[in-house]
């Protein structure tokens, strides 16, 4: 019988250089593809912001060109209702590429735009259309980098917005950002601590708020011809400790 | 990116690093393993066939038959049946074959495990060359013959079958049926670089001499096959692995079944893996340099994309049920990219490697894409069941 033991074993050396060199360049197709994908879809996500946009001054000029009369109404209420399934799609898009590890600031701050214009003209025809809104608006102030109980609040919020479907409309802003409007916003809203929420433009509320008490809270609120977007009474109600105090302007 | 970017960019690596390494030994090599046979001459030693077999009676007798149906000189061939204590009729309808055929022989033993029956047995053979064959297996009259063609020098101890199965009545059969393909396939790029690691239980043949120098198999290890082409190949022997020799043996038809196998697989496997850690070194060649190293580093990685995916199930993004059927490209990234690349690899294995080489088997597209698919998550469930199967058990066994 042989004996084999010490019998030095092959070793394809070669091969193994050419599989690694051509393992690194695939892989650098991989990650260089992945990559541009993931800019696809920001750029995506810019594209449809800008569409959104368009469609607001749209409904803007409309909105102009009626003047003083409720005659347009109806289409009013039928082009905002998709201007703002289009705005809530952008922003669960955002928030799922956000999830996922994608994050863009600049994305991120031209959608709050694009949301707080939305939601001024929105509250401007509904004033122009009297009678009751069919629907609650919630805008929600949050902070991505330094708040402990932003992520639950979010789900919270959107629970609600899952059972109440088009009953509500929830505008989220993240204050960590740097967005000049959400400062402003802020401002007028009185928001001090994140998370805050501002129900129906009225009352603004600081601190983590259940799903039971976001589905009480919300509902919806008749408009008066003459209520004014600037007349607030911010109540600060701070119902859990452990929020996080909004940085001063 | 996700949390665990860093861990899904190494695992990517080195799976497309093993994909890419065995598509160029195919293409360096691809003659030779699409070859039938290694020795020019046609070699006709004295062979006995050893059945172990333990409560068989359903399928011994198909087995016996087609063991006496093979092209081989009668004179040369001896055949033992190892009853190993059944408690069934095995023994009995074995036995009725003997009356027309002198050279089967049954034996009836107390029970102690296939791997001891095979050992006893090989001891009492006769053959120059032992071949171990599953009492649920079916050989081809032909595929002695073609086996012994790969025995092309010394050295090499042992010769392996090539394993399919018959016909598949459900998709987990289905599975399986392009699964052994697979293994096939791999195992004979595998043998272009001495790296064979296991000789199937359904039918191999082993040099007596050299089985019992080495002292037969190993009775605690839950898969013997693999652990004696382990130590085989420690003792630097080669194993060759035929390709045109068709072993049919009988599967798992149902999930259950399945799993009950591959946990034992699962757990031999890896028990097998730790008892030979020390072939990793580049003095076992391509063996201790690659295929061994990725085994066990394949063992790691396996973990960590069990903990990758709980991490994506535990931490699923809320907005995903928000955003529908757009979350698939939002969700696209680099380790997709990586993903799709090496399945475009492992799709054209099996389009311009496994098909050809079994033109006559069918071997459809939706077949493969459901291979590709189901395959990595049976194993994951194997792997769970075969780590809470040794916590349970304590390591032990039962054949």
């Amino acid at each position: 019988m042989v004996n084999l033991e010490g019998k030095p074993r092959e070793i394809s050396l070669s091969l193994y250089i050419a599989a690694f060199i051509i393992s690194v360049v695939l892989f650098s197709a991989g990650i260089y593809v992945g990559k541009a994908m993931e800019i696809g879809n920001v750029t995506g996500l810019e594209e449809g912001i800008s569409l959104a946009n368009s469609k607001m001054n749209s409904i803007e000029m409309l909105y102009l060109m009626g003047e003083d009369s409720a005659a347009l109404c109806p289409v009013y209420r039928s082009e905002l209702h998709n201007l703002d399934t289009q705005t809530e799609n952008l922003g669960y898009q955002i928030s799922y590429l956000e999830d996922k590890g994608t994050r863009d600031p600049e994305l991120k701050k031209q959608y709050f735009m694009l949301e707080a214009s939305a939601y001024f003209l929105s509250q401007k025809v509904m004033t122009r259309c009297s009678g009751t809104a069919n629907y609650s608006t919630v805008l929600y102030f949050y902070n991505n980098r330094n708040c402990a109980n932003c992520t639950a609040q979010g789900l919270a919020l959107l629970d609600v917005k899952k059972k109440m479907g088009d009953k509500l409309r929830v505008y989220s802003f993240d204050g960590g950002l740097g967005s000049e409007i959400v400062d402003v916003l802020r401002l007028k809203y009185n928001v001090t601590v994140y998370p805050s929420l501002v129900i129906n433009g009225q009352s603004t509320y600081a601190g983590l708020r259940s799903t039971s008490w976001i589905s009480e809270a919300v509902t919806p609120a008749p408009i008066a011809a003459n209520a004014s977007s600037d007349s607030l009474n911010a109540t600060a109600d701070s119902a859990n400790a452990g929020e996080t105090p909004a940085p001063p302007n | 990116m996700g949390s665990f970017w860093a861990f899904e960019y190494v695992a990517s690596f080195i799976c497309l690093f093993v994909v890419v390494l065995l598509t160029l030994v195919y293409l360096r090599d691809r003659n030779k393993i699409h070859s039938t046979r290694l020795r020019a001459d046609s070699w006709t030693p004295t062979v006995t066939i050893i059945i172990p077999a333990y409560n068989e009676a359903e399928y011994i007798a198909g087995c016996i038959k087609s063991v006496l149906a093979l092209d081989y000189p009668k004179d040369k061939l001896e055949i033992i049946v190892v009853d190993d204590g059944s408690t069934d009729n095995t023994a009995a309808v074995a036995r009725s074959f003997c009356k027309k055929n002198p050279h089967l022989k049954v034996w009836s033993k107390p029970n102690s495990g296939k791997a001891d029956s095979m050992n006893q047995a090989i001891a009492r053979a006769k053959g120059e060359l032992v071949a171990c064959l599953d009492a649920d297996s079916y050989a081809s009259p032909y595929s002695l013959r073609r086996m012994l063609m790969h025995f092309d020098g010394d050295d090499v101890a042992a010769v392996a079958s090539a394993v399919k199965i018959r016909r598949a009545r459900n998709i987990v059969e289905e599975v399986q049926r392009i699964e052994y393909f697979y293994y096939l396939f791999s195992r004979r790029i595998l043998n272009a670089l001495n790296c064979v690691t296991v000789t199937p239980g359904p039918f191999s043949v082993f040099r007596r001499e050299v089985m019992l120098k080495i002292g037969g198999f190993d009775r605690t290890s839950l898969v013997e096959d693999q652990e004696i082409a382990l130590r085989l190949q420690k003792m630097g022997y080669r194993i060759n692995s035929s390709l045109d020799t068709d072993i049919y043996t009988e599967i798992p038809h149902n999930f259950f079944e399945l799993m009950k196998q591959r946990t034992r697989w699962q757990r031999g496997g890896f028990w097998n893996a730790m008892k030979y850690l020390d072939l990793i070194h580049p003095k076992y060649g391509d063996l201790g340099l690659i295929v061994l190293p990725f085994v066990v580093v394949g063992y790691m990685l396996f973990i960590g994309g069990l903990l990758v995916f709980a991490d994506s199930v535990l931490n699923r993004s809320p907005y995903e049920e928000m955003v529908g059927w757009q979350s698939f490209f939002l969700g696209l990234g680099p380790t997709q990219m990586l993903v799709l690349i090496w399945f475009m690899f492992a799709f054209s294995w099996f389009i311009f490697g496994v098909r050809p080489m079994f033109k006559e088997e069918k071997i459809g597209i939706p077949s493969i894409v459901l291979f590709l698919f189901l395959s990595p998550i049976f194993s994951a469930i194997f792997w769970f069941s075969a780590a809470y199967t040794e916590i349970r058990t304590g390591g032990r066994f039962a054949w």
